[in-house]
């Protein structure tokens, strides 16, 4: 097994009496998609918010590439290679699409505020890398002849292709996916679920995956861990965890765990 | 083949059009008219700088006049004439500014108002800017009171509520267009940069930009602080214009006007702020005599409170602005975004 790039040790979060994460711990490969399942309000988001730095851990430790980040800022975890994309879309709505991509490029501008001032040759340099990594990344996603639309405008399953290629426009070597596909078709999450193959490939990016969509996240995980309660009450392979008992009774009735 | 002409050359281009016909304006306009041409000016750099921080960044900051206030005081002190000061019981300046011989040049007092306004800004902006949406105007609106207080206090320094005459009358259009120039190619090259994405990112939706590697409170105190030297600057000109400041006239009022210029004009564009504060103060002067006709003073304030109702009713996103997301759609996921905070994210 290869180099662990995240490490997880028992993380808690409770928000007043309400345990939203208790005891929850992992430890990543470099290189691998894990997913994380579980019913509605099992916790996972919460688990995402923890990871980048949007929330506070109770207790616990994160441990990134060696460093524990348990304590630094989202912007600070970022600049390291984390980041992640929202499940209730956050995109920047007035912005236009290539905009949007553009902002994202910010962690590895150096340019400082004299030399844009001044319009200094670095200047320009840099933008023409933006640009040219912005192009890159709207092509990949099949983005392109949307780039001068405003992102409010954009339909529904291209405004999550944007969130996914934004979160790549900050260099990653983590992204945290939360639930990529949901609102989508069939076969638009058939498509993102090659993207997401493709692009994990062509970066070599590490993922975790948040997923309803059974097919999808059974598809492209390796290991799927199962959160019910704030606490993984299973791991294994997409297989073993088709046929856990417990995930089935976690599931029960929600009818979701039809793969 | 038609190119297009780079931004940049359009800024070069109009640069030395407006001076053409501030050249123009200067040789033909009546004093009258010219005064109310530099104020446009001055107003003009108020609300360009004010966008900034209200317009691109989304903090709807209402302490604009508060910077005004300091780079106003702080010039008017600094070049105050040596022989006048004995009279107007106005200190001599300390050594470090010169000696009590010394008066400032218009030119470095400007920036040292600028500056202060600046300092000010860093100061208050780590308290202020961590509060979000109406709790941020009003503690900047509080920022604003506590200026006010201090220039009506500090009578050995600003000689209390009566205020300081007799200010060296420096400002000209020249000045005056030559740092609006500056305040909107400044902002111009920003709002074209990663910090002005930065800004705007913030201001769609903070937690995405935070994600996404922007520090919050580094680019907002950014803004904030530029937005306020440039305030400082207006200040400072304001005060070598009408050669007499009062405290109370960087007050309520003047905060009130400026933010409808620029809720009038547009926020977060560039020509916006110019047009809003072009058109409001053309407004003001071509009904002041209707208002001491009829006696009614305070008619054009009303005026203006009317004009901000009717254009946030009906064209909210002012008047050179173009709808580019529904504004109402917009505010809801904002609070969305903002309640999320507090409750479940779902
Ligand atoms: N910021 C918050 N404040 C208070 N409670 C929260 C907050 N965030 C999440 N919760 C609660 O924590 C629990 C876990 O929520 P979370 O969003 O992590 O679930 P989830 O597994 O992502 O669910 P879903 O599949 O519906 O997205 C829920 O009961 C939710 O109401
Ligand atoms: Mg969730």
């Amino acid at each position: 097994m290869s180099e662990c790039i995240l490490k997880v040790e028992n993380l808690w979060k409770n928000f007043g009496g309400l345990m939203a994460v208790s005891g929850y711990s992992l430890e990543l490969p470099r290189g691998a998609i894990y997913g994380l399942i579980g019913p509605n309000g099992a916790g996972k988001t919460t688990v995402f918010n923890l990871i980048s730095g949007v929330l506070k851990p109770s207790r616990g430790r994160i441990v990134f590439k060696g460093r524990d980040i348990t304590h630094l800022r989202p912007d600070e975890i970022t600049a390291l290679g984390l980041t992640r994309t929202f499940q209730n879309l956050r995109l920047f709505p007035s912005l236009t699409v290539e905009e949007n991509l553009k902002v994202a490029a910010h962690v590895h501008a150096r340019c400082g505020f004299f030399s844009t001032l001044f319009c200094a040759p670095s200047f320009f340099r840099e933008e023409k890398a933006i640009e040219r990594k912005a192009r890159e990344m709207l092509e990949r996603f099949g983005l392109y002849e949307f780039r001068k639309e405003i992102a409010a405008n954009l339909p529904y399953g291209l405004q999550r292709k944007l969130d996914i290629a934004r979160a790549l426009m900050t260099g990653p070597e983590l992204v945290l996916l939360d639930e990529p596909s949901a609102g989508m078709n069939t076969k638009e999450a058939d498509d993102l679920a090659r993207l997401v193959a493709e692009l994990q490939r062509d970066f070599h990016l590490t993922m975790i995956i948040v997923e309803h969509r059974m097919s999808f996240v059974m598809g492209l995980a390796e290991v799927i861990q199962v959160l019910d309660y704030g606490s993984v009450i299973a791991v294994g392979t997409p297989e073993e965890i088709r046929q856990n008992p417990k995930v089935i009774e976690a599931y029960l009735g929600t009818g979701d765990l039809v793969a | 083949m038609k190119r297009r002409i780079p931004q940049e050359l359009w800024f070069v281009i109009g640069g030395l059009v407006l001076f053409g016909a501030l050249f123009v304006a200067e040789k033909t306009l009546n004093r009258y008219l010219l005064h109310i041409l530099i104020l446009m000016g001055i107003y003009s750099i108020a609300t360009v700088s004010l966008n900034l921080t209200n317009g691109y960044t989304g903090l709807f900051s209402l302490g604009h006049a508060a910077f005004m206030a300091i780079g106003a005081y702080t010039s008017t002190l600094l070049t105050f004439p040596v022989p006048l000061r004995e009279a107007y019981d106005l200190p001599r300046l300390p050594w470090f500014l010169g000696g009590p011989d010394a008066a400032w040049s218009f030119f470095p007092a400007l920036l040292a108002g600028g500056v202060l306004a600046s300092c000010a800004a860093l100061l208050i902006g780590a308290p202020v800017l961590r509060l979000r949406g109406h709790y941020l105007s009003v503690a900047s609106l509080g920022f604003m009171v506590i200026v006010v207080t201090f220039a009506k206090t500090l009578k050995g320094i600003t000689r209390g509520p009566m205020g300081i005459s007799a200010i060296p009358l420096y400002t000209n259009v020249y000045w005056t267009f030559l740092w609006l120039f500056i305040t909107m190619y400044v902002v111009w090259r920003i709002v074209n940069s990663r910090f002005g994405r930065a800004l705007m990112a913030l201001r769609e939706d903070e937690t995405a930009a935070q994600v996404l590697g922007i520090y919050p409170m580094k680019y907002k105190l950014f803004a904030f602080v530029v937005g306020a030297f440039f305030a400082g600057v207006a200040g400072g000109l304001y005060a070598h214009l009408t050669k007499a400041i009062r405290p109370f006239e960087f007050s309520f009022t003047l905060t009130f006007q400026i933010v409808v210029m620029l809720i009038v004009g547009c926020m977060g564009t560039m020509s916006g702020p110019v047009v809003g504060a072009v058109l409001l103060l053309a407004l003001r002067y071509a009904l002041k005599p209707l208002e001491e006709h009829l006696k009614l003073y305070g008619l054009i304030e009303l005026i203006y409170a009317l004009l901000l109702i009717v254009v946030m009713l009906w064209k909210p996103e002012g008047l050179v602005g173009r709808k580019r997301v529904s504004v109402r759609g917009h505010q809801e996921r904002k609070e969305e975004g903002e309640w999320a905070r507090f409750s479940t994210p779902r």
